[in-house]
């Protein structure tokens, strides 16, 4: 199928000079990558004889999409990707494989629908995919290695999750009391039936968003993902429908804009003809305001929010890393070819260690790297406010986010005693270009700084949670020559105290407590060039040093020095 | 529906309220909103939900298709049959053989993609697909996967057997892109296969001095444009069009070349693999190296270049990568011309590190001197080389004959990820320009017009510097190709009668023993004498052009230098070749080509002797041959060859062939 898929596009190729000149009927697109990757490593408790000390891997590949438009109504979309690892000649590791394929267009110029491979998003407590761990504070300013995993991984469609299923929307204008509706609906296939233990499972939703005029905004979602009965042996049929609310009004005056929004909602988890399936269903409410001084580019936001401990909604609390996953790189380390976690070095490079499904449970994490909204905004069992403030410089020298939450269990998990987060963060970005006036090449220099306390009081020492997380990154952006830039970078993360991490059945009950304790220091030091051959071309070099300690755990602390060499191309 | 399915029954109410409120008493007047198709223009507004992207990719700024269809038969029909595999029960050749394809294992279809995502910087990559033309009709040239190795419905991401086997790429995909800056011009390639030279004695491919025959093509010659400019080109200028890999070496990896670099400073950086640590472990097998130059331009009156060159191979032999096999060579490079005058002078060290070896390090010098010989109208170059036996680079124009080299791994050579070369580890006679470690010489060569007859002679001596092996390799010029299509796909070592020959790309090699060491001990150093004669000449006949190359080498290995050729005894091998072709245009579009090549080899009462005859190597090969190009129109050929071959060894009587081959090759490149 793969191999026929190449031939079809290899064919569509030999059209494009014809189909170009026929009113750009066919048309290419895609992308082309190498990666090369020479990695250092060393133990640092004792000598390490078990682990090779240095390994090489990468690749080359291209993604070649044929775009063709037999008419004006209709779209297909095929995309084939051919990969040869590093070391391979003669046609040795080569890999041909489909990437994606759909169809997408117009009907009676009204309604549009996409079929095939689609990228969907409707809102934070519905379907979303939300940004990994740390991603907000260990920004990649030079976009270097995101770029190539949120590619792969089709995390660069505004926080969109693949999906393989159908879409349509179609809109509606009016004339007085209501401007627009706006109507979205999608389903999709999460897994094939087997025939007999698993059902198909399916995703549908959709949304209908009304735009009564530039003042107000309602919207309704919906999203369910369930088992499509008879289609396996299997009698059980799981149903976890979500349905939500939203709002937001806005006042736009010259110099200032007032906004209150919010969603609000309630979902259900059932597993039908299941006599141990609990019924489970909790709610949420999330509501926001926000007051933007435009003269000043500053703005400041409260939020507050109560997420039920029992609300579910796979859709917006999958997440992006797994931690059950073990890297590729050093996959098992140390004299006793312990399993490595993952660590700041993986979530960089690694794009095996994120997830593209959407999983029915709450997936594992590392309190290390976040304990309070491990599943993004609609992480259960949480209330409490969070502020943010921003400002920008109206001549873009710097700009400034701070975010502060204060967030709480509802109900404690294994005691009544309630958990409390206490989380800050920060963001600076200068373009100190921007102060120099006969400076024409960029400089930016980027920081961002972040803490969160985790803490659960008790008169039983047993039930005591104390867990300290910090971390910050400086990052140097530098045009030393046109197009050329200089990167340096500094991260750290420390984490020390103790937590318990939840293990829960397959119905997303809690059943059992895990201890985690957590001392570790990482610290990532990368120095680098990037040059942009073009917009869409652009080559890095990036050297990183990166060291994990554990000063007090039984896993051995190591050292990774990595040579980077990276070469992008869109189109 | 449960009753408590909804907490916030107001979410609903609200939700039915303004639906119904807002929506039904207009809704006849409501229009599309989406009048305009998403995935041709960009949209004014976007939904916050829903579908993304919304808008159509871009398309490649170029694209291009280029490649080739070459269909290549080949019909042997052997009068005496030749002892493929010696043994207790020997294996033959068959009397006939058909064999659609060329074993040169380069495939009858290739396309090469190239796409150019912006002015500067473009990937290309190729796809190559096979036709034998076996009779195996199925729906697919793959033919039917087994049941078991099939993709399943439930499961159709698995299959133990890649679908479409009979396609793939050959050189696989690289990524480049350039710039030209102020402080100069950039390239850069990533991926591979890359072709890339440094310098002789780092990293190159054989190229010689053109004295090569034309009868039978090579699978990558290109298709000229008119029939007659193969030939015409050869004659004229001295080399046929070649394709871009000649004289280079396959690379996979990341490659910078720069120039007019401040300082008039010139750069070539890599660091990838080559072939001979190829493959797909992790371990640190790299080959990593370059040059950096400067041209002095008017240095006195001409132009100077300097250059600094290296190339360091790494493999790693354990899985802790602690054993390694390490080769390093590092040199320095001057070029100068002036006028007739020229100087390419390459001196530098290399050393061999390996499990078993810690080889110091040795030099390597090889010195070219181009001057008019007596007068300007006989051009020359004189040649003079020395490697150490340390200096092992199989990357390079000279062979590894002094070390047995660490192999990483049991995989074949020739096969990817093999550590072993595919070339001799003995003494071998190697033609003018070729080096080997363990070596000096110095050849010259001349060159002289006499009217339209082009000469060129060159005469070349060579002595080992350590009595090292016993053994001395050579091999058959005359029917090279035929013979190397007696071992198909794979490359077998010690195969033939008496097990002394050995396959390689496109040729073969024959091993022979010399008798006179004590006890195991060797005695002598082997010198070696080459002399070539080409001679090239175009005129016309009955109002057509003709042309005839002819090319004869003798060489000979014998104990004592010499300043030519050894024709006596007192050489341990003598070794003749002689070939003769004529090239003649019939028609516009058809070429008459006709070859004619004879070979003696000879051995001494200190080489083996045949148990049979009690007599050394007395060999005699014969090839006589006929062909036609024919022109098919813009881009596209037609070439038969018909060949008789014949070859004896009258001492070593199992030693022989007689037979006719017809080859019949279309092409057409696009």
């Amino acid at each position: 199928m793969k191999k026929i898929l190449v031939i079809l596009i290899t064919i569509a190729l030999t059209q494009t000079s014809f189909g170009q000149s026929q009113g750009k009927r066919i048309w290419l697109s895609g992308a082309a990558r190498n990666v090369l990757f020479f990695d250092q490593y060393e133990g640092l408790n004792q000598a390490d004889t078990m682990t090779a000390p240095r390994l090489n891997s990468g690749h080359t590949m291209v993604d070649l999409a044929a775009n063709i438009q037999p008419n004006s109504s209709t779209f297909i979309h095929g995309m084939v990707r051919i990969r040869n690892d590093f070391g391979g000649f003669w046609g040795a590791g080569v890999t041909f494989d489909v990437r994606q394929m759909y169809l997408k267009g117009i009907i009676a110029n009204t309604v549009r629908y996409q079929i095939g491979d689609i990228n969907y998003k409707l809102t934070p407590y519905t379907l979303i995919n939300p940004k990994h761990d740390l991603e907000d504070i260990f920004l990649d300013y030079s976009n270097v290695f995101t770029e190539v995993i949120d590619y792969d991984l089709f995390y660069n469609f505004n926080n969109a999750w693949r999906q393989q299923g159908a879409a349509v929307d179609f809109g509606l204008e009016f004339s007085q009391y209501v401007s627009e509706l706006k109507f979205n609906g999608f389903i999709s296939r999460q897994n094939p039936s087997n025939f007999t233990t698993t059902n198909d499972r399916l995703l549908a939703g959709g949304n209908i968003t009304m735009v009564q005029s530039k003042y107000a905004e309602f919207g309704l979602n919906y999203i369910n993902m369930f088992d499509l009965l008879g289609t396996a042996d299997d009698s059980m049929q799981l149903q976890n429908p979500v349905i939500t609310g939203s709002f937001n009004f806005k006042m736009d005056e010259d110099d200032y804009l007032a906004e209150l929004f919010g969603e609000l909602g309630n979902s259900k988890t059932l597993v039908n003809n299941d006599t141990l399936a609990p019924e489970i269903s909790d709610y949420f409410y999330d509501l926001g305001a926000k007051g933007t001084y435009k003269p000043m580019g500053a703005s400041v936001q409260v939020n507050y929010k109560n997420v039920g401990p029992k609300f579910f909604s796979p859709g917006a609390q999958t997440r992006r890393l797994d931690y059950n996953r073990v890297p590729l790189g050093y996959g098992r380390y140390g004299n006793l070819q312990s399993t490595r976690a993952i660590g700041l070095m993986d979530m960089l490079r690694d794009a095996s260690i994120y997830n593209t499904s959407l999983s029915t449970g709450l997936g594992a994490f590392n309190p290390s790297y976040g304990n309070a909204t491990p599943y993004g905004d609609a992480t259960p069992n949480r209330r409490g406010v969070v502020v943010k403030v921003a400002q920008q410089d109206e001549k873009e020298r710097w700009n400034v986010d701070l975010e502060t939450g204060s967030l709480s269990e509802i109900v404690g998990q294994g005691t009544a005693n309630l958990r409390s987060f206490n989380y800050f963060n920060a963001r600076v970005g200068l373009n100190v270009d921007k102060f120099l006036s006969n400076w024409k090449k960029s400089i930016n220099i980027n920081g961002s700084f972040w803490s969160e306390q985790t803490t659960r009081n008790s008169n039983l020492e047993f039930e005591k949670v104390n867990l300290s997380n910090m971390a910050m990154d400086v990052n140097l952006d530098f045009e030393f020559i046109e197009n050329g830039f200089l990167l340096a970078g500094y991260r750290m993360l420390t984490s020390e105290g103790n937590e318990y991490t939840s293990i829960r059945n397959n119905y997303n009950e809690v059943t059992f407590f895990t201890p985690f304790v957590s001392d570790v220091n990482e610290t990532l030091l990368m120095l680098g060039g990037r040059f942009e051959f073009s917009e869409k071309s652009t080559l890095s070099l990036i050297w990183s040093d990166y060291q994990s300690d554990y000063p007090t755990d039984l896993r051995e602390s190591y050292r990774m020095n990595s040579m980077s060499i990276i070469f992008n191309m869109k189109f | 529906m449960d009753s408590n399915y909804f907490r916030f029954k107001i979410v609903r109410k609200l939700a039915i309220a303004s639906f119904a409120i807002v929506f039904s008493p207009i809704l006849s007047k409501g229009q599309a909103s989406s009048s305009v198709p998403e995935f041709t223009e960009k949209l004014k507004s976007v939904s916050k939900v829903g579908v993304f992207p919304k808008n159509a990719p871009d398309g490649l700024y170029n694209f291009s298709t280029t490649g080739f269809y070459r269909f290549f038969g080949t019909f042997t029909q052997m009068k005496d049959q030749y002892i493929a595999f010696d043994g207790d029960v020997p294996q033959y050749t068959k009397p006939r053989s058909l064999f659609i394809g060329d074993d040169s294992q380069l495939p009858n279809f290739t396309l090469n993609f190239s796409g150019r995502p912006a002015p500067n910087a473009f990937w290309n990559f190729d796809l190559y697909a096979f036709q034998f033309l076996e009779g195996n009709v199925n729906p697919t040239y793959g033919g039917q996967i087994l049941e078991e190795q099939r993709p399943t419905i439930y499961n159709p991401m698995f299959t133990a057997t890649k679908p479409g086997q009979s396609m793939g790429l050959l050189l696989g995909i690289s990524t480049n892109a350039g710039i030209s800056t102020d402080y100069g011009n950039i390239g850069v390639t990533l991926g591979g296969t890359q072709w890339l030279s440094i310098s002789d004695l780092t990293l190159a491919a054989f190229r010689g001095y053109n004295r090569f025959m034309l009868f039978e093509r090579n699978p990558w010659d290109p298709v000229t444009a008119n029939i007659e400019d193969r030939y015409n080109t050869f004659y004229s200028q001295g080399n046929i069009n070649q394709d871009t890999r000649w004289g280079e070496r396959a690379f996979n990896g990341f490659t910078v070349r720069a120039n007019d670099l401040p300082g008039n400073l010139d750069l070539i950086a890599m660091v990838g693999k080559t072939e001979l640590n190829g493959g797909f472990l992790a371990l640190p097998n790299t080959s990593y190296g370059g040059k950096i130059g400067r041209a002095w331009n008017g240095f006195l009156n001409g132009n100077l270049s300097t250059y600094i060159n290296t190339l360091n191979t790494r493999i790693f032999v354990d899985s802790m990568s602690t054993l390694e096999v390490q080769s390093n060579i590092v040199s320095g490079q001057i070029k100068y011309d002036y006028k007739q005058f020229g100087i390419d002078a390459e001196i530098g060290a290399g050393r061999y590190i390996s499990p078993i070896h810690d080889l110091p390090w040795g030099e390597a010098i090889n010195l070219k001197i181009r001057f008019p010989f007596v007068t300007e109208k006989i051009p020359a170059e004189l040649q003079v080389y020395r490697v150490h036996p340390n200096v092992v680079n199989s990357n390079a124009i000279y062979w590894n004959t002094a070390v047995t080299e660490y192999t990483a791994n049991d995989i074949p050579a020739g096969s990817v990820g093999s550590s072993a070369v595919l070339r001799p580890f003995a003494s071998p006679i190697v033609p003018i320009g070729l080096m080997t470690n363990n070596r000096q010489g110095i050849n010259l060569n001349l060159e002289h017009q006499i009217g339209d007859l082009k000469l060129s002679v060159a005469n070349g001596i060579a002595e080992e510097l350590e009595a090292i092996t016993n053994l001395i390799t050579f091999g058959h010029p005359v029917n090279q190709l035929t013979r190397s299509r007696f071992w198909r796909w794979d490359f077998p070592a010690g195969v033939g009668p008496y097990g002394r020959q050995s396959d390689i790309f496109r040729d073969t090699y024959e091993t022979m023993r010399l008798t006179d060491d004590s006890l195991g001990t060797l005695l002598n150093t082997k010198k070696f004498n080459v002399l070539e004669v080409q001679g090239k000449y175009k005129t016309k006949l009955f109002h057509r052009d003709l042309y005839v190359n002819l090319l004869n080498r003798y060489s000979s290995v014998q104990k004592n230098l010499s300043f030519t050729t050894v024709f006596s005894e007192e050489a341990y091998l003598r070794h003749y070749s002689n070939e003769l072709e004529m090239y003649y245009q019939l028609f516009n579009k058809l070429m008459l080509t006709t070859y004619f090549g004879y070979e003696r080899v000879l051995g001494n009462y200190d080489t083996e002797l045949a148990l049979e005859t009690g007599k050394p190597r007395d060999q005699q090969g014969t090839g006589i041959g006929f062909g036609f190009d024919i022109d098919l129109g813009r881009n596209a050929g037609l070439y038969l060859r018909h060949r008789f071959f014949a070859f004896e060894d009258r001492s070593f009587t199992k030693d022989q062939f007689r037979g006719q081959e017809t080859l019949l090759e279309i092409k057409v490149a696009f």
